[in-house]
């Protein structure tokens, strides 16, 4: 399979700070989608998204890897969607501690902190990214 | 059938995104432009924008099971309906009205909650003019705003 990168203008509409939409789907073909805070730039051909509490997300990729992200780039007045592949956790290191960091940061601008806790960083590959 | 509780969220949520899937369990992603509750509370129709109706009348066709997550933003009230796709039509003059209140609630909302950080263009920008309207029958609820109740069935309700 082809490598796939992301373009550079898109780690700025990662660090917006807008919401993002996490769609995933289990095993037995029954989607889920949710609102998740923040992914994280790992590498060009990476991402990474916080494992808080979204449970059944967390079980669809453990059983389906396949996931599907919607970026808000507000500059662009666009879209950003990103085929993505679940391919491990970390629960330890430095794209972990980032993301503590970062979650913690968010937590407390929204009102939410000591709500939001990372249990571990998911990392996925990304199979394609188009703006729309 | 759609909780009365989960039509008046609805009639209050700030913006809402469907999820289907293809053959190979690809998840595919559709940003709503508006939203509303039939009266008999028998379905919902989510208005779907040119952008984001690729293959998804064909996807539904094919699998039914479709997920709607919306939110009322600032407090970030959210629930999840899992259901079945019914049918769908091109979107119309008579759609408007709905794709006109959904959008104003979502930069009413965002401005209100993020105090000008994003002008009114920009907002207004994230709901484009609807081209199909999609309706589906509810057989599930979920609760998700974010705590530990995230990802409680609401309805039917949990024993």
């Amino acid at each position: 399979m082809a490598v796939v990168t992301l373009p550079p203008e898109i780690r700025s509409v990662l660090d917006n700070g807008v919401p993002l939409i996490l769609a995933t789907c289990s095993a037995d073909g029954v989607p889920n989608t949710t609102i998740i805070s923040q992914a994280y730039y790992v590498d060009p051909e990476h991402v990474a998204l916080s494992f808080q509490f979204f449970s059944k997300t967390i079980r669809n990729v453990r059983e389906n890897p396949h996931a599907s992200l919607c970026l808000n780039d507000m500059e662009r007045k666009a879209y950003w969607l990103l085929d993505l592949e679940y391919e491990r956790s970390e629960t330890e290191g430095p794209i972990f501690d980032e993301m503590d960091m970062q979650i913690e940061a968010i937590a407390s601008i929204t009102g939410m902190s000591g709500i939001f806790k990372l249990r571990a960083a998911d990392i996925y590959r990304v199979r394609r990214v188009r703006m729309v | 059938m759609v909780p009365r509780d989960i039509a008046n969220f609805l009639a209050r949520a700030s913006v809402a995104v469907v999820s289907t899937r293809d053959d190979d369990l690809v998840p595919h992603l559709h940003f709503l432009s508006g939203w509303s509750v039939a009266e008999d509370l028998g379905s919902v129709v989510c208005l779907v924008p040119p952008s984001f109706d690729d293959g998804v009348t064909e996807r539904l066709a094919r699998h039914a099971d479709l997920a709607m997550v919306a939110e009322v933003i600032g407090p970030h009230e959210t629930y999840q309906l899992k259901g079945r796709y019914i049918d769908h039509r091109p979107a119309g003059e008579a759609d408007r009205q709905v794709f006109e209140e959904c959008r104003q609630r979502f930069v009413d909302a965002v401005q209100r909650h993020l105090r000008g950080r994003f002008g009114e263009d920009a907002l207004r920008a994230r709901f484009r003019e609807p081209a199909l309207a999609v309706r589906f029958a509810v057989d599930e609820v979920f609760l998700q705003t974010p705590g530990p109740a995230a990802g409680r069935r609401v309805y039917p309700a949990e024993r």
